[in-house]
């Protein structure tokens, strides 16, 4: 159980990377709300897009540790949204100190 | 030892009008190593993809224990596969690869080996291609599944590496069903229990190594 959500959170670890870096050029144009819009949707997108191109391959790897494609992707659904209250919740603790 | 069977059979695979796959029947039991042989583009990747349900396939039927496994889940839990490229991510060290693959009290065990213990620090992106591929297939076959599928195992390794994966092979097949395909056919007639050959997207059973000239599989002088 343990070995299966370590596979599945350095999954999401690959995936988050490029979602925020989609999310910041967006934040950049259109501020928090677009941030916040790409994080939950275009940017998990267009992560699918480029694992999917670029490092199908990879999916074996977790598929030989018996979690399938539909498991890691709903898992980072679900973790963006983790992911994302602790980004707003960080933010507006800044906020509160500075 | 409990034994388990896999089969595979009523197999169909087209791409746009060619039939690429069709007349499959494969049975493969724990304890047996069956070596795939066929020339490029017979289908041998192929079918171990759609046996490990990461290709689709017109119609086919993949039993375990004549039990039908119709979903991924049901059969990422029986069988692993070695892909025929690359599939470990480049960004994880090797420890970590292993950790994340291997049950802990198997851990110790896996590293006492000389090619691993030497490359447990490094990142997989600065592994050679035969470090890597030895790695990938040492991984899968301490995967607890009672099935293997290894493609092109031989692919990128010194004749050293060679031997030391016949021997892990075998040593596996004894808790294992392994079915094994690679152009590096010597190694394949040698340590295959049964050959099967693909050609033009159908299984022949092979009862003789020289079947393998009559089928025109080889030349005269290369057995």
């Amino acid at each position: 159980m343990l070995q299966r959500a370590a596979n599945i959170f350095a999954f999401y670890k690959s995936t988050v990377v490029i979602n925020l870096a989609c999310s910041t050029a967006v934040f950049l144009i259109s501020g928090k709300d677009g941030f916040i819009f790409t994080f939950l949707t275009f940017g998990v997108l267009i992560t699918y897009c480029y694992k999917h191109i670029n490092r199908k391959n990879e999916y074996v790897f977790y598929y030989n540790n018996r979690i399938s494609l539909m498991m890691l992707w709903s898992s980072v659904f679900v973790l963006n949204f983790i992911t994302l209250a602790f980004i707003i919740g960080a933010c507006n603790l800044l906020k509160l100190l500075f | 030892m409990i034994g388990h069977v896999l089969e595979v059979d009523g197999l169909q695979k087209r791409y746009s009008d060619k039939l690429a796959l069709s007349d499959v029947c494969i049975k493969c039991e724990t304890g047996e190593i069956i070596g795939l042989l066929g020339r490029n583009g017979s289908g041998k990747s192929t079918l171990l993809k759609i046996i490990f349900g990461i290709v689709d396939a017109d119609c086919k039927s993949v039993r375990i224990n004549q039990e039908t496994k119709n979903t991924n889940k049901s059969i990422f839990n029986e069988i692993s596969y070695l892909h025929q490229e690359n599939f470990i991510p480049p960004q994880f060290s090797v420890e970590k690869a292993v950790n994340l693959s291997v049950e802990k009290q198997m851990l110790s065990d896996f590293f006492e080996d000389d090619i691993l213990r030497k490359i447990k620090r490094k990142k997989v992106s600065n592994l050679s291609g035969g470090e890597l591929r030895y790695l990938e297939i040492k991984i899968v076959l301490s995967n607890t599944s009672k099935f293997v599928l290894l493609d092109e195992p031989y692919n990128g390794l010194s004749p050293l590496m060679i031997e030391k994966v016949n021997a892990m092979v075998l040593e596996n097949r004894q808790q294992k069903g392994i079915i094994l395909t690679d152009h590096n056919y010597s190694n394949v007639i040698k340590i295959a229990d049964r050959l099967i050959l693909m050609q033009n997207g159908k299984t022949h059973q092979i009862k003789n190594p020289d079947e393998l000239i009559e089928k025109g599989y080889l030349l005269n002088g290369m057995l």
